[in-house]
């Protein structure tokens, strides 16, 4: 506020309104030291991209870590130069605290929610978890090793995989080859391969963020934080009939190759249109007490669409760490040529 | 013009007319003479009265002034450029100083202004680029970070927001103390008049950023503020990104008024 020599008190002006003197800002220049506080939106869901493909989701935030032919910044993207030869231990050295500090400038701790949807066979990978500050709701959706992978992916997976069970990050598994063999074929958009695919597997899942955060969530509270998934994407009455079969050749397509006695809990998702809510609720019950009688927690959240087709995704919580074990042998087999790649050795 | 026996200086179309008690000129010395000013071109014309009855003029000398000539006052006695005259008075001697005088302290006024100007700009140059980034930021948080990278010193512990908000701000302060300095330096030749004028331009132009901060699209009163600062401009204008610099330009020549209207202290 200026003042008047006679005291009256004005926001602006060279004259005052009263009494016509000149008006003094000298005492008042001071707030222009002063800046407006700011209280961004960073959206309520962030989801990271791990060298896996771009995602067509719905969410506040969609970014990448990749690596490429240079190194690269930007709001959306972390691109680090590919190292010839080099293990997640080289990205690590690299590029671990450059990592750390985009994430922190793109306020990956800012959403409610955050995904990372990573494939942890990939070098950066290792980087990418251990950059990523202790945060609460935070999962990971992620493509690991198997059988399949040669022992180098393997130990890659590991490495990240048990970063991210240290941190107490829960896990949504898909194995490498469930990955590699994803397709899915819908009336409306036809086949879906690769990164379609897991665009379209996602899709659904990171919309119902919240439900699907407070699923991983009370799981983690009950020890469980690895879990695989099966999915049912355009299913229809046509095609399966009942709900119930729908269920159950869903369980025929699981994520991990993992056994049903190690599942502790289900929980099942469905986007479908309202009047086929309650068919869901009772198939559930039903397929629940049929193949997860002893489940520590069984639940459907159902999510109303307008489409005639439904989406139909199961996460299953796993006793142990089951995926781990399946690729120690590789993990092992590296570090006894190479002893600095353990897991050790990136925390 | 003066009569031949009066003592008081006239002006009439730009002209001045002084009685000279004596001059000196080329290493002569003349009496009884009449001194003209003409402000307009700035020239000084010397004429002598001539015959018995003194009711004729001859010229001896008319030439512009200089405006980069010393101007020596000593009493009644005046000296610039190659003349020296003696007038009835110190008063009037003094006076024709004055007039001689103003191209040198107007030309010292445009400078002092220009570097408060200058330092005006500096100080709500580096508010704007603290008010752009800060609007970014309430649109594309992490792009207005990214951007803004620079601001964040590696192994700063602060939060990224923290550390560029905090940087802007030392930067503000620093360029608002540069301000303040350069219009105290200049206030005692540019008058606290001119200063009061700076500061309420400064004070105007802060509350413009935070109004397009805001969004307030009216500006009804920053408006009226800028209006009565001989700046017209209109909300649309503002809101266009009009610059900072075009503003001070059309604030400039009232200012410069104000500053050169003062008689030299």
């Amino acid at each position: 506020m200026a003042r008047c020599p006679n005291g009256h008190e004005q926001r602006l002006g060279p004259k005052c309104r009263i009494c016509g003197s000149d008006l003094s800002y000298r005492g008042s220049i001071e707030a222009l030291r002063i800046l407006p506080k700011v209280d961004p939106d960073y959206g309520k869901v962030s989801v990271l991209t791990v060298e896996s493909p771009r995602l067509l989701v719905k969410a506040g935030y969609v970014g990448e870590i990749v690596s490429g032919q240079s190194d690269l910044k930007s709001a959306t993207s972390f691109q680090a130069a590919a190292i010839r030869g080099g293990s997640w231990l080289d990205f690590q050295r690299k590029y671990l605290q450059d990592l750390r500090r985009w994430m922190a400038l793109v306020g990956m701790d800012k959403s409610a929610d955050k995904f990372l949807v990573i494939d942890t066979t990939k070098p950066i990978s290792v980087v990418a978890i251990s950059a990523l500050p202790k945060l609460e709701h935070t999962a990971l959706i992620a493509v690991v090793a198997d059988e399949e992978s040669t022992p180098m992916e393997q130990n890659t997976s590991y490495v990240a995989l048990s970063l991210a069970l240290k941190k107490g990050l829960p896990v949504i598994a898909l194995s490498e080859s469930f990955e590699r063999e994803m397709l899915f074929f819908t009336e409306d958009r036809g086949f879906a391969t690769g990164g379609d695919a897991m665009s379209r597997l996602l899709a659904p899942l990171l919309e119902a963020a919240d439900d699907l955060m407070d699923l991983l969530e009370r799981d983690l509270k009950l020890g469980i934080k690895m879990h695989c998934l099966s999915a049912i994407m355009a299913g229809s009455k046509s095609v399966f009939g009942a709900v119930t079969n729908a269920l159950t050749a869903q369980s025929y397509n699981v994520s991990l190759g993992t056994k049903p006695e190690e599942y502790q809990t289900v929980h099942s998702l469905v986007f479908s249109t309202r009047e086929t809510e309650a068919e869901f609720e009772k198939s559930f019950g039903a397929f629940r007490n049929r193949k997860f009688k002893g489940a520590l927690s069984a639940e459907l959240r159902f999510h109303e669409t307008t489409s005639p087709l439904y989406d139909l995704l199961t996460i299953c919580g796993l006793k142990g760490d089951s995926p781990l074990q399946t690729i120690a042998g590789g993990y092992e087999a590296i570090i006894k040529s190479v002893p600095e790649l353990t897991v050790d050795g990136a925390s | 013009m003066a009569s031949p026996g009066g003592t008081v200086s006239a002006s009439a179309g730009g002209s001045r007319n002084y009685k000279v008690v004596s001059a000196s000129l080329r290493g002569k010395t003349y009496s009884d003479l009449v001194l003209l000013i003409d402000e307009a071109r700035f020239e000084v014309e010397l004429k002598q009265w001539i015959g018995r009855r003194k009711k004729g003029q001859a010229t001896l000398t008319r030439f512009p002034v200089d405006p980069t000539a010393e101007v020596l006052l000593d009493g009644p006695l005046l000296r610039f450029s190659e003349l020296s005259v003696t007038l009835d008075s110190p008063s009037k001697a003094a006076e024709i100083a004055e007039i001689l005088r103003r191209p040198a302290r107007e030309r010292e006024a445009a400078r002092l202004l220009s570097e408060a100007e200058k330092a005006l700009l500096e100080c709500v140059g580096t508010r704007e680029e603290a008010m752009a980034f800060l609007a970014k930021m309430k649109v594309d948080p992490r792009e207005a970070l990214i951007g803004a990278e620079s601001l964040w010193a590696v192994g700063d512990t602060k939060e990224p927001l923290e550390a560029v908000y905090s940087s802007y701000s030392g930067r503000l302060a620093v360029s608002l103390e540069k301000m303040t300095s350069s219009f105290a330096a200049s206030e005692t030749k540019l008058g606290p008049a001119v200063v009061d004028r700076l500061y309420a331009l400064g004070y105007a132009m802060g509350a413009v950023q935070d109004a397009l901060f805001e969004g307030d699209s009216d500006m009804v009163e920053e408006l009226s503020a800028l209006r009565e600062m001989g700046v017209v401009t209109t909300a649309q204008e503002l809101r266009s990104g009009m610059s900072l610099e075009q503003l001070v330009q059309r604030a400039h020549p009232v200012i410069v008024g104000f500053a050169t209207a003062r008689p030299s202290g």
